[in-house]
C-alpha cells in the first residue's frame, strides 16, 4: 500500500504540471519568508551580536559568507543529485531543477569568494590564501562556468540535459576529493596556519544569527530555485494544453 | 579485446603526429621555463612546475583522442556494433596513456632534473607519474567524450577537465617533492593509487555515457 | 545593541569598510537574483497571454459552433 502510493507520488513529482499547480500556492511565501530571515538575521549579526575579541567587528562578515559559501557547494550538489535523477529515471524535472540552479550557484559562489576575501583582509592581514576552503570554492566556481560553457555549446535541450547531468555528477564526485587533497597538502606546506582552519567554539549569541542567516540563504536560494524551475516548464510547455488552462484559471497567484 | 589493441597500436604508429607532438610540447614548455626563468630552477619549484606542464601536456593530447573516429563515422559504428563497448573505450583509453602518460614516465624525471631536482629522485619522480599518469588519461577522456562534437572544444575541455586533475597535480607533486627532498612519499603513493583507481571505476562509463550524447549531436 | 551609537554602526570599529562592503555586495547580489529570476518569469508568462490570445484570435468558428450546439 505504502509502496503504491509512494510510487504515484514519484510519478507526480515528475509532472511538470502537477509542479506547478503544487508550487503556485506558496512561492511568494517562501519569498517572503526568507526576505524576513534575511533582515532579521542580517540585523542581529551586524547589530547586537557580541564582537569577537580576536578579530574585532570584521567576524560580522561571518554571517553572509558561512551561508553563501555553504549555499555554493549545496547548489552544486543539488545540480549533481538532478542530473543523477534525471539519467536514472529520465524525470524531465530533474533538467529543470538544474537548469534553475545554475545562475544562482554562480553568482552565490562568486559572492562567497569575495566575502572570504573582504573577511580575509582586516582579519588575517591578506586578501587571499591558499587553503582547503578557499581553492575548493575556487574551483567550485570552475565547475559552475564548466556545466555553463557546456550548456551554451549544445543546443538540442535533451543532449544538453544529459551532458550536464554527466558532468555535474562527476564535479559532485569531485568536490570532496579536491577538499581532501588541498586540505592535505596544506598540513605539509602551512603547518601553523591559525584562524583559517581552526574554529573557536562560538558562544550561542554569535552562532545563533548564522543559523538564522543560513537559514535565510537557503529559503531564499529555495525561493529563486522554484521561481526559476516555473518559469522554464512554462517556457518548455509553452504549447501545452494544460498551460492555457493554468493561465485562463488565473496563472500565477 | 587483443584484436582491438592491435588495431589501436597500429592507428597509433599510422598517426605518429599525435604521440611526438605532446611529448615535443613538454620538452619545449619545459626548455622554456629553464631558459626564460631561470630562477625558478630550484628543487622547490620542480615538483609543481613539471607537473603542470605534465597537465597541460595531457590536455593537449586529449583533444584528439576521439576526434578522428568521431568525424569518420567510426565512433558511432563501434558504439552500436561492438560487442562491448566498454572494452573499447577502455583500450583506447589505454592507448592513450600508452601514447602519453608512458612516455612521459621516462621522460619525465630527467625534465625534473632540468628543472632543479636532484638526480636522486627520479625513480621516486617516474613512481608518481607512472602512478598518477593513468588518472589524467581516464579522467581526461571524460572530458574529451562530452567535448568531441565541438568545434572549439579545446577550451571547453580545459575547463571540465582541469578540476579533474588538480587531486592528482596536488598529491603528483607532493610525490615528486617529497623524492626531491628524501623524505617518504607512501600517502602519496597510495593518493594517487586510489585516485587512479577511482578514476577507472567512473571513466569508462562516464566516457561511455559521454560519447552517446556527442553522436547524438552529430 | 552592541553599539553605542549609529556611527559607531556604521564604523565597526575601523573594520567598517570592510563590513559595509560585504554586506552591501550580498545585499545587492541577493536582490539581483531575485528580479532576474522574477522578470524571466514575468516575461515568460506575459509571452503566454499573448499567445493564447493570438490563438483565440485566430480560431473564432470553434467557438461559434460550440455556442449554436
Amino acid at each position: 500500500m505504502l509502496s503504491a502510493s509512494l510510487q504515484r507520488l514519484w510519478h507526480k513529482l515528475g509532472s511538470p504540471r502537477w509542479f506547478v499547480a503544487l508550487t503556485d500556492g506558496w512561492v511568494k511565501a517562501l519569498g517572503w519568508i526568507s526576505l524576513v530571515l534575511l533582515i532579521w538575521g542580517a540585523v542581529w549579526g551586524l547589530g547586537f551580536a557580541p564582537a569577537d575579541y580576536q578579530q574585532g567587528n570584521s567576524f560580522r562578515i561571518m554571517y553572509v559568507h558561512v551561508p553563501a559559501a555553504m549555499l555554493a557547494q549545496s547548489l552544486y550538489i543539488g545540480m549533481g543529485v538532478a542530473g543523477f535523477i534525471g539519467l536514472v529515471w529520465r524525470m524531465k524535472l530533474a533538467d529543470v531543477a538544474l537548469t534553475a540552479c545554475l545562475p544562482l550557484g554562480m553568482v552565490i559562489t562568486a559572492l562567497a569568494l569575495f566575502s572570504g576575501s573582504v573577511w580575509g583582509r582586516p582579519t588575517w592581514g591578506s586578501w587571499w590564501e591558499w587553503d582547503g576552503r578557499t581553492v575548493s570554492t575556487l574551483v567550485l566556481f570552475f565547475l559552475y562556468v564548466g556545466i555553463y560553457a557546456l550548456r551554451e555549446a549544445i543546443a538540442d535541450q535533451d543532449l544538453r540535459a544529459r551532458a550536464s547531468a554527466l558532468v555535474a555528477m562527476v564535479g559532485t564526485v569531485n568536490i570532496p576529493i579536491i577538499k581532501y587533497s588541498v586540505e592535505w597538502w596544506n598540513t605539509l606546506h602551512q603547518p601553523a596556519s591559525f584562524g583559517l582552519t581552526q574554529k573557536p567554539a562560538m558562544p550561542s549569541e554569535r552562532w545563533l544569527p548564522l543559523l538564522v542567516m543560513v537559514l535565510a540563504f537557503y529559503a531564499f536560494a529555495g525561493f529563486i530555485v522554484l521561481v526559476r524551475m516555473r518559469t522554464e516548464i512554462l517556457r518548455r510547455e509553452m504549447g501545452a494544453r494544460w498551460v492555457r488552462e493554468w493561465l485562463q484559471a488565473g496563472g500565477p497567484r | 579485446m587483443v584484436g582491438l589493441m592491435r588495431r589501436e597500436w597500429q592507428a597509433l604508429l599510422r598517426a605518429r603526429g599525435a604521440v611526438i607532438n605532446p611529448v615535443a610540447f613538454l620538452l619545449l614548455s619545459t626548455t622554456l621555463f629553464v631558459i626564460a626563468a631561470p630562477g625558478t630552477v630550484s628543487s622547490d619549484a620542480a615538483a609543481g612546475i613539471l607537473w603542470t606542464l605534465v597537465l597541460l601536456t595531457q590536455l593537449l593530447a586529449l583533444d584528439g583522442m576521439y576526434r578522428r573516429d568521431f568525424d569518420s563515422g567510426v565512433l558511432e559504428q563501434t558504439l552500436v556494433n561492438a560487442e562491448v563497448p566498454f572494452v573499447a573505450v577502455l583500450t583506447r583509453i589505454f592507448m592513450q596513456w600508452m601514447s602519453t602518460g608512458f612516455i612521459i614516465v621516462f621522460i619525465g624525471p630527467w625534465l625534473g632534473v632540468l628543472l632543479g631536482l636532484p638526480v636522486a629522485a627520479v625513480p621516486g619522480v617516474a613512481l608518481g607519474l607512472g602512478l598518477g599518469t593513468p588518472a589524467l588519461s581516464l579522467l581526461g577522456s571524460i572530458g574529451a567524450s562530452v567535448t568531441v562534437g565541438f568545434s572549439r572544444g579545446g577550451v571547453i575541455l580545459a575547463l571540465l577537465v582541469l578540476p579533474l586533475f588538480l587531486p592528482t597535480l596536488i598529491f603528483g607533486a607532493g610525490l615528486v617533492e617529497g623524492a626531491g627532498l628524501g623524505r617518504s612519499v607512501m600517502p602519496e603513493v597510495y593518493a594517487l593509487s586510489l585516485i587512479s583507481l577511482l578514476a577507472l571505476a567512473i571513466a569508462p562509463f562516464a566516457t561511455l555515457a559521454g560519447l552517446k550524447i556527442s553522436v547524438e549531436m552529430q | 545593541m552592541y553599539f553605542d551609537s549609529f556611527a559607531d554602526l556604521l564604523q565597526m570599529g575601523k573594520h567598517g569598510f570592510y563590513v559595509w562592503t560585504a554586506y552591501g555586495t550580498t545585499a545587492l547580489v541577493l536582490v539581483a537574483s531575485w528580479l532576474s529570476a522574477r522578470g524571466a518569469f514575468v516575461a515568460t508568462t506575459r509571452r503566454l497571454r499573448q499567445q493564447a490570445e493570438l490563438a483565440q484570435r485566430d480560431a473564432p468558428t470553434t467557438h461559434s459552433t460550440e455556442n449554436n450546439s
